[in-house]
């Protein structure tokens, strides 16, 4: 008989052929095509091979000749259309497979006996995820390229997203990896960076660097939305905080409204009357008063977790001998849901000897009253960050050993300051790219402020 | 700059390879997959004990529907049998047990989606196994090849009779294809689980040896036919918006049914004379509960669990004060008072619930509560308002209907779980022979069993003069005193038209809704298809009223 452990191996082979053609023209105008044919064996039967095509065009405004006399020594303008592919699914994805699993076991008699059952749902028609992207862009540099830089304008296009949906039932399992949906990036990218001053004895450089990227669910097949986010804490069993819904972005915060505390000292929100047509799509929703318990009418969306820009602006230079750099960053518009405080802002900790928050004290609820997720959590995590400093000093010990030449001492800070409103430790918490949640800061280790200090001493 | 007047260009390909490199590495372009460490149907199932295997998982899942289940807690925790109070910090879980206990449950309320949804993917994945195991028994043979089919049609019609239970009409499939499906009518399934039960009854055994204690016998069938019967104008009427249509009845029918267990001689119910168990009265009707249950005689169709990690029952972590049990239990569910008061006092039945100062279920030594400091005492009563967390944590009395295993390993105790045993089927009887215009007959059987063993000192029998009507509320208050916490409150409910009404709130230890007990509309005595399962199978119709 089989009983746990188990132990079990899975194999999956990603197999790339690539091709790049370039061709260029007089040093003005350049062509650049891709064609790659990926395959992996984690996709269905007829559907493991993929092609993926790329292809960019350039054209160097700055090697015209009615370009000459103006003011820019270089200007590029290049555009691209190119397709990538996701092959994250995971080995045997697209098969109905067998397992002796613990929730296949049972007992006959007073005896477990092994049970042999699919416990995943297959999926044989699996496909590649894929990424369209088109850009246009302007590469500059002027006076001599004393200034440099670029502008860059994207949409991408992801389809066919590997995502893990209910299934109809019956089924062995309530959900399997399906390729269902669309999302939308659409993005500015900016910088420009410059040599302020360029003397030999005191030079400076400087540059900023702007992102603004909007990101949108825009289709999900035959689902309205999907939950995620867990929240963690006691008695949140079941509770998610993020919803995956077409015409908002990823990572989009989704929960009852706080509205006040009641004189029983329990917490209200906002309580809405929704219609829906047959189809389940909602039709209207109307505020009507407040409630202590929240239902799944009284949520709506509470922002999300993705900056409206980030702005990053770098400087470094040196005057005699002494350098110095620095790098300041700041994101801007981002939600993020303080689950640590809803955990720890409730007075009820203290009746079982755990610690609490200050801000409890001084709150109207009551301490018999239970956490609740809601709009009371969600907090803007905008921030401007001192990322790093260093200064450093360079010099010569011709005294000490006759050869030692540039010899440097130097000090260096990072996460030095930080500017937010935010009330949790540090609202820079992690934000993965993909359909992972984003935004939750949950007994999230904060940003160590550390200060390095060094000596380099060269023979 | 010296520029050259003619274009001068350059170009480089390197698409050229790709080409070749395919057509000379076959090996290494192919892609089929082969699991070395899993095993698929295709290759599956072949003999007799590979079969018994694939029934295994089909009995496995019969997990997902007792004790400590999604559909076993929708079902009680919607009836005054019990609630899960907001304790504090603990047991708010996003409304969903006050969600499911207040009745207020719609397509997309919080208990809808923590339990209910649930309930819906368990139960339809028995029906999946049973399907994947059954389609593959078509090209194999074995010696006992026609009881397991007849063993996985049963519990695939008991799965089915879950899901009509619980949501009327629902798409009937026997083969493993995964797709949308529209509804059948709750009468097809009605008569799909019927026919599926008639049909295995002679394959299967009227009885197992006790090495195969569990599996599926003629009495089992017999007994969920009686079951279905007895509830025969619920599940074959119609429900609208406003309540039910009844369908036609099976009185006879149930009586037929019940009487074939009865007569059968395997089944006789437990009294502390037919056990010779101490403390009496009453530890033989509780060796229906207790870890050694499997020995029961009384106990038709069970749910089995042991003492091993992960085949365990763990329903008494639900409800037990946190230093009365190791691991510390989640304290949680509680019995309303009003049900535990409707008890007499000297009704042997009674011996299940916790009250007063509780005790560690190991020692038997006073424990305190979490603080460490303050005795831990049971009240009746439960609080004011039961959404405000000032429930303290003694508060209700607690239904210990499976007591203790001392040999439990961690969560998991070795008490089967009965799904029919012969009181029920006495009960039953009762019932369809009061319908049938016989009420003094009935009387008489409930006296001459299920009461005759709760008050075996000073007998309250049932006066057999006693008229139709009244009869009708004295078997549902038995079905409750003999049958509390097994999963078979609401469907006595419903039956009896009281499911949306059916708390009584008596203000002298009741806790209160904060806008009272209703108006709770009659449709739901279906629960609603969750609307994650609208989207996922867009041929589904959503039940009436919702």
């Amino acid at each position: 008989m089989l009983v746990p452990p188990f132990s079990s191996n899975s194999e999956s082979r990603l197999v790339s052929f690539f091709g790049r053609a370039n061709a260029s023209l007089n040093d003005k105008y350049f062509l650049t095509g891709v064609l790659r044919k990926d395959g992996s064996s984690t996709f269905g039967i007829g559907n493991k091979w993929a092609v993926f095509p790329a292809i960019s065009g350039s054209w160097r405004l700055s090697q015209e000749s009615f370009m000459r006399t103006g003011p820019f020594s270089e200007l590029r303008l290049r555009a691209g259309y190119g397709r990538v592919g996701n092959p994250g699914a995971p080995p045997y994805a697209s098969l109905i497979l067998l397992s002796a699993d613990g929730g296949s076991r049972y007992v006959f008699g007073e005896t477990p006996v092994t049970g042999f059952s699919p416990v995943s749902n297959p999926n044989p028609n699996l496909k590649w995820e894929s990424t369209a992207e088109n850009n246009i862009a302007l590469d500059y540099g002027f006076l001599n390229n004393r200034f440099t830089g670029s502008l860059e304008y994207y949409v991408k296009k992801t389809q066919d997203l590997l995502l893990t949906v209910n299934v109809p039932q019956p089924a062995v399992a309530s959900t399997r990896l399906e390729n269902v949906g669309r999302i939308q990036n659409k993005g500015i990218e900016f910088s420009l960076d410059g040599q302020v001053l360029n003397r030999p004895s005191n030079n400076w450089t400087a540059g900023i660097v702007f992102a603004h990227n909007s990101n949108k669910v825009v289709d999900l097949g035959p689902y309205l939305s999907l939950s995620e986010g867990t929240v963690s804490g006691q008695g949140q069993s079941g509770q998610n905080s993020e919803i995956i819904i077409p015409g908002e972005p990823l990572g989009t915060f989704f929960g009852p409204q706080f509205n006040s505390v009641n004189a029983a000292g329990q917490q209200l929100f906002n309580h809405y009357v929704v219609t829906r047509d047959a189809t389940g799509k909602v039709t209207s929703r109307v505020l009507t008063g407040t409630t202590t318990n929240p239902q799944g009418d009284d949520f709506v969306v509470l922002g999300n977790a993705n900056p409206n820009y980030t702005l990053g602006f770098h400087g470094s230079g040196t005057m005699g001998k002494f350098d110095l750099s620095f790098l300041i960053n700041r994101e801007a518009g981002q939600k993020v849901f303080n689950n640590t405080a809803l955990v720890y802002s409730t007075k009820g900790n203290a009746l079982t000897d755990k610690n609490f928050l200050i801000s409890a004290l001084t709150d109207p609820i009551g301490i018999d009253q239970p956490a609740i997720y809601s709009s009371r959590w969600i907090e803007d995590g905008s921030f401007t960050r001192l990322q790093n400093v260093t200064i450093g000093y360079t010099f010569d010990l011709p005294r000490f050993t006759g050869t030692a030449r540039n010899s440097r001492v130097y000090l260096s800070g990072d996460n030095l300051l930080l500017f937010t409103g935010y009330t949790g430790y540090d609202p820079e918490v992690f934000t993965s790219a993909g359909l992972a949640t984003r935004g939750i800061d949950y007994l999230h280790y904060p940003r160590p402020r550390t200060i390095t200090g060094g000596l380099r001493v060269a023979f | 700059m010296l520029r050259s007047r003619k274009p001068m260009m350059t170009k480089s390909f390197g698409a050229a390879a790709v080409i070749a490199v395919l057509a000379l590495a076959p090996a290494c372009t192919d892609l089929t997959e082969v699991p070395s460490s899993s095993i698929t149907p295709e290759n599956f199932y072949q003999n007799e004990t590979q079969a018994i295997g694939g029934l295994a998982s089909v009995y496995a899942q019969l997990r997902a529907s007792g004790a400590s289940s999604n559909y076993y807690e929708t079902s009680e925790i919607s009836t005054d049998e019990m609630v899960v109070p907001v304790r504090g910090q603990n047991w708010y879980d996003n409304g969903q047990w006050l969600d499911i206990h207040q009745q207020t449950f719609t397509p997309t309320t919080t208990g809808t989606g923590g339990l209910i949804n649930p309930a819906w993917n368990d139960l339809f994945t028995g029906v999946a196994r049973a399907n994947v195991v059954l389609n593959a028994m078509g090209n194999v043979t074995f010696a006992s090849k026609a009881t397991v089919v007849a063993e996985l049609r049963t519990l695939r019609a008991f799965y089915y009779y879950m899901l009509m239970d619980m949501f009327g009409g629902v798409p009937i499939v026997t083969d493993v294809e995964i797709k949308a499906r529209p509804q059948d009518t709750r009468d097809s399934v009605f008569r799909f689980i019927e026919s599926e039960l008639i049909a295995a009854r002679p394959d299967l055994p009227a009885t197992w040896p006790a090495a195969m204690n569990g599996r599926m016998t003629q009495g089992a069938v017999d007994a969920i036919l009686a079951s279905m019967y007895l509830n025969a104008q619920v599940f074959t009427g119609t429900v609208s918006a406003t309540g039910l249509a009844p369908g036609a009845a099976r009185w006879q029918d149930a009586i037929t049914e019940a009487d074939k267990i009865i007569n059968s001689g395997n089944y006789s119910l437990e009294t502390d004379a037919s056990t010779g168990c101490t403390p009496t009265p009453g530890c033989g009707w509780r060796k229906n509960f207790t870890a050694d249950n499997y020995s029961s005689t009384e106990i038709i169709m069970t749910l089995k669990f042991a003492a091993v990690a992960g085949l365990g029952n763990n329903y008494l972590m639900t409800l037990l004060g946190y230093n009365q049990y190791t691991p510390s239990p989640w304290n949680g569910f509680a019995t309303l008072a009003e049900t535990y008061h409707a008890f007499d006092t000297t009704d042997i039945r009674r011996q299940i619930f916790l009250t007063g100062q509780g005790v560690n279920l190991a020692t038997g030594q006073p424990v305190k509560l979490l603080d460490g400091t303050t005795p831990l005492v049971f009240s009746d009563t439960i609080g004011a308002n039961i959404t405000n967390g000032s429930t303290g944590e003694g508060a209700g009395i607690r239904m210990t209907k499976w007591p203790y295993d001392p040999n439990h390993v961690g969560v998991d105790a070795g008490n089967d779980y009965g799904y029919f045993r012969l009181a029920e089927i006495f009960l039953i009887r009762a019932e369809a022979m009061n319908e049938l215009g016989d009420p003094g007959g009935a009387a008489t059987l409930i006296n001459t069993t299920t009461r005759a063993r709760a008050f075996p000192t000073a007998a309250k029998p049932i006066p057999t003069t006693i008229p139709q009507a009244a009869m009708r509320d004295t078997i549902l208050k038995e079905r409750l005193f003999e049958l509390i916490g097994e999963g078979k409150r609401r469907t006595d409910l419903i039956r009896r038209g009281t499911y949306t009404q059916s708390y009584c709130c008596a203000p002298d230890f009741g806790y209160k809704f904060p806008n009272g007990p209703g108006p709770i509309g009659a449709y739901k005595i279906l629960m609603p298809i969750p609307q994650t399962q609208l989207e996922t199978n867009p041929l589904l119709k959503q039940n009436p009223g919702y």
